[in-house]
């Protein structure tokens, strides 16, 4: 605002109406930045679940798998060869507030509850849960027990164990977890668990029914594993996944109704049938289980030893929009994730299939390792473009954003919608965008995780310059725009008569924040009728302690006392 | 003060009974939600009782705000109270207190029968009873940010615009909820959001004329 001398009155009048002016900006702008990013948010949301719900996902298929070995493969019986097929649904993606119910019950994220079972109609209930407090793993068991005499009594047992046993009363020898991770969701209590703990760094094999606790070694803070998860459990978007093996199969002349699947209805009449035993292991009861590392790197836990074996396979990066694949993909750059580790027999391991959907949930990929850990074969899911009537195979990506009837509209409107958001919020976007997790970054309001720019940032494969110049160029909408509003807000601060600095905050805030600032300074303007300045003749405001075009103070006549005195009679008397 | 929240509730006596009314609605509902399914899914069962409360809590609580100041400007309340000794900031502090009650008398009720219904239908290994306090914080949270925003919209002059702002600003700043869910960083948003509104009201009730 205008000049401010602090010694006068005048001067502390005009800092705290400074003061209040800029209370008044900063919680106006806060509370139109809020509200207009939710409405921007909703608008976005809308277009990309539109476009996902456009999308026809077809699965994707590895065949042959290329896994098994070739005397299998080419058995001249065999007449479907062995494939793996991933599928994956264009749901809308679910907000914070599923998010956090999801996360909060048994086997969730931040839930401590492990594995939950209880009868219906029955007290009997099997717990196992991560105490906090102690820092233990407590087996909460209730069973009914029959009696001789037919009676039955409800028995409740506890067993609790910690790094270095296992009891039935929590001793302090037992230690104390404090970070544990838990092996997949679905196991029976009674068999052994394993889990690992971040801040010990080992593993963990618990066996409730024999009370034992083993441990692995410890693992060097050289390698650094940061495991996230141990095997592939539901919550981490299988319901948005899937992925199976499908062995190979004969064919018997036995004709049959009941078979459905498109593979099978080629052959007509004809059973298939697969004499393979290929073992699919995915789980912490069997011998081979894969742990994912935030790098997207999946090794092999030996279950006996709990030893770590080299890498086993890692997870694949999808042909997003912009990105390029190649690279492992880290596990928070992915809406969802399967891998499991496939055997033949009970205890051949012969490789580990891994499927990925990117972040926006418009492309998958999917690979296969063989046992040494070496990618054998890839794919990724395709679409069809149509270009002038015509249907032209692309990436799933691709097809989505302009591929289908409507995509582009849509993909247009989410553009522009992307540039209304502040300049400032947009730039945070690109800066911020690989340490978004995928998840949370659907639930994003003043970032746009999922903005084409945020996609651009994360295109590792582009250089420099192409990275800070295609940037400008795709968020040249929103600059233009902000330009526009910054120099309207100037012209506008010059003509209501806020002094320059309060004429170029403004001008840098309108420019940072677009149309919230432009907004809240339409509120927040003030509405006083200037007057004449008798310096400059320019119109200036009456509030102001100074002319905010000349810097001239008002001029103030000087008051001097008369020479001359009315004097009373007594006055007069005296002199 | 004491007098002025005394004034203030028997002034809005009618928000008083209809948050009554609407609690006693809700718990309604959630007891036959609770009945009618669920055994141990807390998904279903909050979600459900959710999708119900909140988007009628948005509306009704920056429609009773709107509606306390309109009413203020109209029946010319706090020009008389001034001639009192008593401050503006008093009057609205009164009338924020007020508020306040009303989103108790809704909320508490259905905070009491929901923790009640758990304790009954689920297990505290699937969900953990100390998150309700977490979700009533920020239901409460968003209530009362609707309602100050109401507060502010109230201020203005034009009754169509304020009709059309409630009926935007309200649902906007629900949502937040089904975007965010409950966890801390949607709190502190709507802190900030409560915060700067109130200052706003404040800032722009003290300074008005009567």
């Amino acid at each position: 605002m205008a000049k401010i001398r602090l010694h006068s009155p005048l001067g502390t009048a005009v800092m705290n109406l400074s003061r209040k002016y800029i209370l008044k900006a900063v919680t106006t702008g806060f509370i139109t930045l809020t509200l207009l990013s939710i409405a921007l948010f909703w608008a976005r949301y809308s277009c990309e679940s539109a476009l996902r719900a456009n999308m026809v996902v077809a699965p994707v298929q590895i065949t042959p798998s290329g896994m098994l070995p070739d005397e299998i493969e080419s058995d001249p019986n065999v007449k479907l060869h062995s494939s793996i097929v991933a599928h994956f649904n264009n749901e809308p993606v679910p907000l914070g507030s599923v998010d956090y119910f999801k996360d909060r019950t048994i086997a969730g994220r931040v839930s401590n509850t492990y594995h939950y079972s209880k009868s219906s109609g029955s007290p009997e209930e099997n717990v196992i849960y991560f105490d906090k407090k102690t820092g233990l793993i407590v087996y909460h068991w209730t069973h009914l027990v029959r009696e001789s005499d037919l009676s039955t009594r409800i028995e409740t047992r506890n067993f609790y164990a910690g790094p270095n046993a296992v009891a039935e009363k929590p001793n302090r020898n037992m230690g104390r977890f404090t970070d544990p991770i838990e092996a997949g969701q679905w196991f029976l209590p009674n068999g052994s668990r394993i889990l690992y703990d971040r801040k010990l760094r080992r593993f963990f094999r618990i066996d409730f029914q024999v009370k034992t606790v083993a441990k692995g070694p410890e693992i060097k803070k050289d390698r650094e594993p940061d495991i996230v998860q141990i095997d592939s459990p539901l919550d981490y978007g299988q319901s948005r996944l899937s992925c199976e093996f499908v062995p190979p199969r004969e064919i018997t002349p036995e004709p049959i109704e009941q078979e459905t699947t498109e593979e099978n209805r080629s052959l007509t009449g004809k059973r298939t049938e697969s004499k393979y035993t290929v073992t699919i292991y995915s789980g912490s009861s069997e011998p081979y289980i894969p742990i994912l590392d935030r790098s997207g790197r999946i090794d092999i836990l030996d279950r006996n030893s709990l030893e770590v074996t080299g890498p086993a396979g890692w997870l694949p990066s999808p042909r997003s929009l912009q990105s390029s694949s190649g690279n492992p993909a880290r596990p928070k750059d992915l809406l969802a994730w399967r891998y499991f580790t496939v055997s033949l027999g009970p205890d051949q391991y012969i490789g580990l299939v891994t499927a990925a959907l990117n972040r926006d949930g418009t492309a998958m990929a999917l690979a296969t390792f063989d046992k040494n850990g070496n990618l054998t074969k890839t794919a990724y899911s395709r679409g069809t473009m149509t270009l002038r009537g015509s249907q032209h195979p692309s990436g799933s990506a691709d097809a989505a954003y302009f591929g289908t009837p409507w995509a582009p509209t849509l993909t247009i409107t989410k553009y522009l919608l992307e540039n209304l958001h502040p300049l400032a919020l947009a730039a945070a976007s690109f800066i911020t965008a690989g340490s978004v997790e995928a998840k949370a970054g659907h639930s994003a309001v003043f970032l746009m995780p999922n903005s084409f720019i945020a996609m651009h940032a994360r295109d590792s494969a582009s250089d420099f310059f192409d990275r800070y110049f295609v940037a400008l160029l795709m968020i040249l909408p929103s600059i233009i725009l902000s330009a526009v509003l910054a120099w309207r807000v100037g012209k506008s601060a010059a003509l209501t008569g806020l002094d320059a600095n309060a004429k170029w905050t403004w001008v840098i805030a309108t420019f940072a924040f677009g149309l919230a600032a432009f907004i809240t300074y339409r509120l927040t303007r003030s509405r006083i009728t200037l007057v004449t300045c008798p310096n400059c003749g320019k119109p200036r405001r009456p509030d102001m302690h100074c002319c905010h075009r000349c810097g001239s103070q008002w001029h103030i006549p000087e008051i001097t006392p008369p020479t001359w005195r009315v004097l009373n009679h007594s006055h007069v008397m005296s002199e | 003060m004491f007098t002025l929240i005394k004034r203030e509730i028997e002034d809005n006596l009618v928000d008083f009974l209809a948050a009554a009314l609407l609690s006693a609605v809700f718990v309604f509902i959630a007891i036959s939600l609770a009945k009618a399914n669920l055994g141990h899914e807390p998904q279903t069962f909050s979600i459900g009782l959710l999708l119900v409360i909140l988007p009628i809590t948005g509306l009704v609580f920056m429609g009773m705000s709107t509606g306390q100041m309109t009413n203020d400007k109209t029946r010319k309340v706090s020009a008389f109270l001034s001639t009192l000794p008593v401050t503006r900031t008093q009057i609205l502090l009164a009338r924020v207190i007020t508020g306040v009650l009303v989103m108790l008398v809704l909320f508490l009720p259905i905070f009491i029968t929901a923790t009640v219904l758990m304790k009954m239908f689920i297990s505290p290994y699937v969900f953990a009873y100390h998150y309700l306090m977490e979700i009533f914080i920020t239901i409460f949270l968003a209530a009362f940010a609707a309602y100050c925003l109401g507060l502010q919209i109230g201020l203005s002059s034009k009754r169509a615009g304020i009709v059309l702002a409630v009926f935007i600003f309200s649902p906007l700043i629900i949502s937040l909820i089904f975007i965010k869910g409950f966890a801390i960083n949607i709190i502190m948003l709507l802190l900030l959001v409560v915060i700067a509104s109130l200052v706003r009201t404040w800032q722009k009730f003290v300074s008005t004329a009567l």
